[in-house]
């Protein structure tokens, strides 16, 4: 396979898996607002939490003095200064679909493309503030044509390299999105208490699509146990062990030798992440600690994702031997 | 049944006056069965499958180019088999003639020697390319695949508009027009039957897989690509339907890197050696050693590996030699120079402007005539006469007296039309036929081929960057010709 095509199946992947996870967070943040309306302090602590989950915080500052609700939904879904924004999100995953055509199912690239001529047509001409039940309808859309999507990979493709690759990508893309999502949590926390025991982990539960399966599991919701769940549970799909398990898997299709030098310059670094999220133990670190550790293992993730690159070459051309 | 029109002076494919022609009667009939909301119904969803499918090309203007579908029109060209048979047999004729030429002229250039045709046609056309002089090309085939443009006069008599050597685009409409038509027409297929497009592909890889390079080892199975300039080239998806049918990497020119003399892709694995390369972009891309130095399409040491034996490029480099208006007037002289036969297709008249005589009767009936600047394409540059204002026979008249050998006058050819179904009715529109033929140690002719129509009422230009559309082109199988439906043949309506 081509490198350059790799590079955009596994940035296709990549895409997928953030556009459904930040406009399930914009979902839940939308609901959330009805009833919070009154507690501005929490309120706008749940908005710049979301702002550095979805997007980037100091990028967000640098064009707008204050965060306010409508300038920073359009920020978040439409802006053409926000690269993690949902229409451009979504117009990167046409775009590496539209690269990867031969490599993927037709229907896939026809999913994608008549998703983004919908956006393009019916949505990004209409007029501003949305009012919040179009948003609604556009994110629920969002959602459900990922949903049609996983689906479609999951029965059409044939498990060979461009289905891995993609694998690849959507893994870690979820994998270093839940580390950060509970980085971004803890450290918001750290400005009004430094004692983990009394902080709540509902918003994090909901924000990681995590509740249900949690409330099945478990009464108390305290974020250091809801912490360790997402790190730990080896049965939630979203939880950074399945992600990581599921990495392996894919390099295991992708490299039928194990013994060649690239799938050892693979599996070594991930067996070592693995190992550091499994020694992570919350209940009995301070929160200072906590943060420290998924800082740590953040950084590994992306340098994991440095490692893949190179490996395959997704690089631009250096001259190979 | 339905009126659509009455065919008046002009040829019309479908019909005589009001009535339609014999091989249309059936599709007729079958037309007449539908309501009007019907057959808007099934225009929408046409065009929105091509869209959905992104079958699209694009147009560039202020930014940076927008994408647009090829408008579709149902009523197909049907073409009966004995009418196919010559235009068949005249195609290949030509394409065995040019490709001929294009061996001599990059070889001893006897055509000119024995004054055939002026040395100063090839020395000075643009896309003559003295690299190519003594350049061992894979079973001295040029041309791989040929688009060649057939109109039709108000005789009806076929005639040769261009030869499109170098990258012919729209194969994959061809392709595409049938399957929507299948699938959103279906009722029209019954009572026909039409030769099908479902195996041409198998005989274009083989084709291709002929171009075997010289220093590639006999047992070896070569490994080919097809090389685009990317998805934003408005012929992307023609490349994109070509590599998945041909079962070759699309690949782009950062893909590709020359060294000692041999061509490798970049893989995920690293380098991997290819043997073909079918371009789709110009020659003047290919290499910016030796071509354009800002080509950033292409790929550098291209064409050392060309000379060196190591990789096939098809087309040809250097083609446009032979398909440039001016050259145009001689392909009847090279076929009967290098094949000693009469063509069987015919040429459009055209006149020389660098000829004295010619040039001087020309500017005197510019209005009557047409005027195309022999290095442009795609409908640019081009002046038709009974259409143009004043102002612009005047700037014509300049451009002639100013740059003779640029241009060549045609007689105005009241070309042929068909009915189109647009925006709810029924209207006559120009038609031309573009036939693809493909070459590698044979020729072969693909069955109908992309027909285009000029859907702007009177209008004579049907490339899709000018508002063009396009049709499905059925060829008619002998048999239906000459038998009633046969017993054991089950159509698709159902009835036996």
């Amino acid at each position: 396979m081509l490198s350059r095509v790799a590079d955009a199946l596994y940035w296709m992947a990549r895409y997928s898996e953030r556009t459904e996870t930040n406009a399930h967070i914009l979902q839940v943040q939308l609901l959330n607002m009805l009833e919070q309306s009154g507690n501005e302090h929490e309120y706008l602590d749940h908005w710049e939490a979301i702002l550095d989950i979805c997007a980037s915080k100091e990028e967000f500052m640098a064009s707008y003095e204050v965060i306010r609700v409508n300038p920073l939904i359009e920020y978040l879904l439409f802006s053409e200064n926000n690269s993690n924004a949902l229409h451009a999100t979504l117009r990167a995953i046409r775009e590496n679909a539209r690269i990867t055509r031969d490599s993927i199912p037709i229907e896939l690239w026809e999913l994608h493309n008549a998703f983004y001529l919908y956006m393009q047509q019916e949505i990004m001409v209409r007029e501003r503030p949305f009012p919040l039940i179009s948003l609604h309808y556009f994110l629920h859309n969002v959602r459900k044509t990922s949903l049609t999507v996983t689906g479609l990979i999951e029965d059409s493709m044939e498990r060979d390299l461009p289905f891995y690759f993609m694998q690849v990508g959507k893994w870690l893309e979820r994998a270093e999105k839940m580390i950060r999502m509970i980085l971004i949590m803890l450290e918001q926390q750290k400005l009004a208490t430094s004692n983990l025991d009394e902080v709540d982990g509902t918003f994090l539960l909901d924000l990681t699509k995590a509740t249900e399966s949690f409330h099945r599991k478990y009464h108390q919701t305290k974020l250091k146990y809801v912490i360790q769940y997402l790190l730990h549970d080896a049965h939630f799909p979203r939880s950074v062990i399945v992600c990581l398990k599921k990495l392996e898997e894919a390099f295991i299709h992708i490299e039928k030798d194990h013994l060649t030098a690239r799938f050892l310059a693979l599996n070594t670094p991930l067996k070592a992440l693995l190992a550091a999220i499994n020694e992570v133990d919350i209940p009995s670190s301070s929160l200072e600690d906590v943060i420290l550790l998924m800082e740590e293992r953040l950084c590994q993730c992306i340098e994991f994702g440095h490692t893949f690159s190179t490996v395959y070459h997704l690089y631009e051309p250096s001259l190979q031997a | 049944m339905m009126k659509l029109y009455d065919s008046g002076s002009y040829f019309d494919e479908m019909l005589d006056g009001d009535q339609p022609k014999p091989h249309y009667c059936s599709f007729y009939r079958k037309l007449s069965a539908f309501s009007q909301e019907q057959l808007e119904e099934k225009h929408q969803q046409a065009q929105s499958s091509f869209l959905r499918q992104g079958i699209t090309f694009t147009v560039y203007g202020a930014q940076g180019g927008t994408e647009r579908t090829m408008p579709f029109d149902f009523v197909p060209i049907i073409i009966p088999h004995e009418q196919w048979h010559i235009i068949e047999t005249g195609m290949k004729q030509r394409v065995k003639a040019l490709n001929c030429f294009l061996q001599d002229v990059y070889t001893q250039q006897q055509i000119v020697i024995d004054g055939i045709i002026p040395r100063r046609l090839i020395e000075q056309n643009p896309y003559y390319f003295p690299e190519m002089l003594g350049v061992q090309v894979p079973i001295d085939n040029h041309i791989f695949l040929a688009g060649i443009d057939l109109i039709r006069d108000e005789h009806g008599v076929y005639r040769v508009l261009e030869d499109n050597l170098r990258n012919p685009s729209g194969i994959s409409y061809v392709f595409q027009n049938r399957f929507v038509m299948k699938e959103i027409y279906p009722e029209f297929f019954s009572k026909h039957t039409i030769q099908s497009l479902e195996k041409q592909m198998a005989t274009m890889k083989k084709a291709l897989l002929a171009h075997r390079p010289p220093t590639l080892q006999a047992h070896v199975e070569p490994k080919a690509v097809l090389l685009t300039a990317g998805m934003y080239n408005s012929a992307y998806y023609d490349h994109v339907f070509l590599a998945q049918q041909l079962n070759i990497q699309l690949v782009e020119g950062r893909d590709l890197i020359v060294q000692d003399l041999k061509v490798y892709m970049k893989t995920i694995y690293g380098l991997e050696q290819i043997d073909i390369i079918y371009r789709r972009i110009d020659d003047d891309f290919l290499d910016p050693t030796v071509f354009r130095e800002d080509s950033l399409l292409g790929v550098a040491h291209l064409m050392a590996a060309y000379k060196a034996g190591n990789i096939a490029i098809l087309n040809a480099v250097g083609n446009g030699v032979a398909d440039d208006k001016a050259m145009y007037a001689y392909v009847p002289d090279m076929i009967r120079y290098y094949l000693h036969e009469e063509p069987i297709l015919e040429n459009v008249t055209t006149y020389h402007l660098d000829d004295e005589s010619q040039r001087a009767w020309v500017l005197d009936h510019l209005h009557e005539l047409v005027i195309k600047n022999v290095s442009a394409s795609g409908g640019y540059d081009m002046l038709i006469g009974p259409h143009a204002s004043a102002e612009e026979i005047n700037s014509f008249y300049e451009k002639i007296l100013k740059h003779p050998q640029q241009y060549i006058a045609q007689p105005t050819i009241q070309l042929s039309r068909a009915p189109a179904y647009q925006n709810g009715k029924f209207y006559p529109c120009h038609v031309d036929l573009r036939v693809y033929v493909m070459k590698g140690d044979d020729i072969f002719v693909l069955p109908g081929g992309l027909s285009r129509v000029a859907l702007k009422e009177g209008s004579l230009i049907v490339n899709s960057s000018q508002g063009g559309g396009a049709k499905d082109t059925w060829i008619l199988k002998e048999e239906l010709q000459h038998a009633k439906s046969s017993s054991r043949r089950t159509v698709l309506d159902g009835t036996i």
